[in-house]
């Protein structure tokens, strides 16, 4: 039995040693492309989850119905249900439309099929890979309804309570799905600037609910409420993608830079569809 | 060849509910670890022999989604099945209050090693909130009886002992 466990630590080791060269990464990616969730299952498994929780509520609380009743009742609540499945769709159907027509960019929609299983990253999966033209870096963004509640600058602004806002980028990509490494994730980086007063400086991700804007001039002028837009630097994303909005503002090590806590715009958790920009 | 089938099945099917399902169950972003979960399971159950293969590929099924060490999952699952598979014996396995206990200290055992493992490989320690820290292994073990019930009820479906343990070979 140590000769097994000798045998798998080994490889372990052996993976996290070489895991930056050429053949893990190519076994990582053939991996990956083998045995990724397939989006159409996943988006029926979803469908049909939610379908079946919806349905076991509803028996619990038809209990104390009687036996024809129930059964009329629980018919006519599948097939409003369905219904209702069906206007929420066109809904977002329609939505997505008109927002494609609004942006500047060329959007393409992509359904959020999963989420990464480990504490320590956030990143979701989505269901478009290369066959649809995407690959590494690819931005990603989405279109947030209402305000995020803990956004301090979505009152002061009538422009931040609807739009396009970044969700992260493709970090890998497989044939039909890629993983997306999100602007929160504390791997994330990105260029960014004060929209009011153009101060450039880099977006971080934390690992937590808010966002680090880091390397800012000492004096740069920085308010609470401040509306963070990318700067298009590093090439990644094209300018003006708002990412947040200034939360407070914290001195830097030494008072030789400025920082700030910012709040995204996105609210992640909610995210079932997220715009892919074609580059 | 059953067994082989079952075993394949169940990490294909754990990653999966991991991926698709179980982020609906977050509280405050700490979501229910079936990887983890199945991990302690299996080697709680069966041993070392099938806890040391479980762990490796579970976690490598895990570090293929995830971001951050490729491998560093699969060590610290390898490292996990090891253990709670040799203390195993010493162990009620059908005691919720065992599997609460394994579980918890499992999840502490996943953070802090990957915190080790991060820092000696040059990376940066993980982001983690305070609240998830605590959270994370309250919030597993808590869940930990009822998935154990649900993956024996899995296990059944499929024959019951479809691996006989070591233990249980000898009595044969």
């Amino acid at each position: 039995m140590l000769r097994l466990l000798i045998i798998y630590l080994s490889i372990s080791l052996l993976l996290l040693i070489f895991r930056t060269g050429r053949t893990v990464k190519v076994g990582r990616a053939l991996f990956l492309y083998l045995l990724a969730p397939n989006p159409r299952i996943v988006s029926k498994l979803l469908s049909e989850t939610g379908r079946i929780g919806r349905s076991i509520s509803q028996l619990v609380s038809a209990r104390e119905e009687n036996k024809i009743l129930q059964e009329r009742i629980t018919s006519l609540l599948q097939e409003k249900e369905k219904l209702q499945e069906t206007i929420s769709e066109s809904k977002r159907l329609k939505r997505i439309l008109n927002y494609q027509e609004e942006t500047p960019y060329e959007l393409v929609s992509a359904r959020v099929v999963g989420w990464t299983p480990s504490l320590f990253s956030s990143a979701l999966l989505i269901d478009k890979g290369i066959n649809q033209g995407f690959e590494k870096d690819t931005p990603i963004v989405a279109w947030q309804e209402g305000e995020n509640p803990q956004d301090p600058g979505v009152a002061d602004f009538s422009l931040r309570l609807n739009g396009m806002a970044v969700v992260g980028r493709i970090s890998e990509s497989g044939p039909n799905m890629s993983k997306v490494l999100l602007i929160t994730d504390a791997n994330s980086e990105l260029a960014a600037m004060v929209q009011r007063s153009r101060e450039k400086g880099v977006i971080a991700g934390t690992g937590k609910r808010f966002l680090l804007l880091k390397y800012l001039s000492p004096t740069a002028d920085l308010e609470i409420g401040d509306l963070i837009i990318t700067s298009g630097m590093g090439r990644t994303f094209p300018a003006g993608v708002v990412i947040g909005s200034v939360a407070e503002v914290l001195r830097g090590v030494g008072g030789l830079e400025k920082r700030a806590r910012v709040v995204p715009r996105i609210n992640i958790n909610q995210l079932e569809d997220v715009q892919i920009i074609k580059k | 060849m059953k067994r082989y089938i079952f075993f394949l099945v169940s990490l294909l099917l754990f990653v999966t509910i991991q991926i698709v399902l179980l982020r609906h169950l977050a509280i405050r972003n700490v979501t229910p670890d079936l990887i983890l979960i199945g991990v302690v399971y299996f080697s709680l159950k069966h041993g070392p022999t099938l806890g040391i293969p479980i762990g490796f590929f579970l976690g490598l099924l895990q570090d293929l989604f995830a971001f951050g060490l490729f491998g560093a999952n699969c060590l610290i699952k390898t490292l996990i099945g090891f253990s709670v598979g040799t203390f195993q014996k010493r162990l009620v396995r059908g005691n919720p209050m065992s599997q609460i206990f394994v579980v918890f200290f499992a999840c502490l055992f996943q953070y802090w090693s990957m915190y080790w493992i991060k820092i000696f490989f040059g990376q940066s320690p993980p982001q983690v909130p305070f609240f998830a820290v605590i959270f994370y292994p309250v919030y597993n073990s808590l869940l930990a009886p009822l998935l154990f019930w649900i993956i024996e009820q899995w296990e059944k479906l499929w024959g019951g002992g479809v691996y006989a343990p070591e233990r249980d070979r000898s009595a044969i």
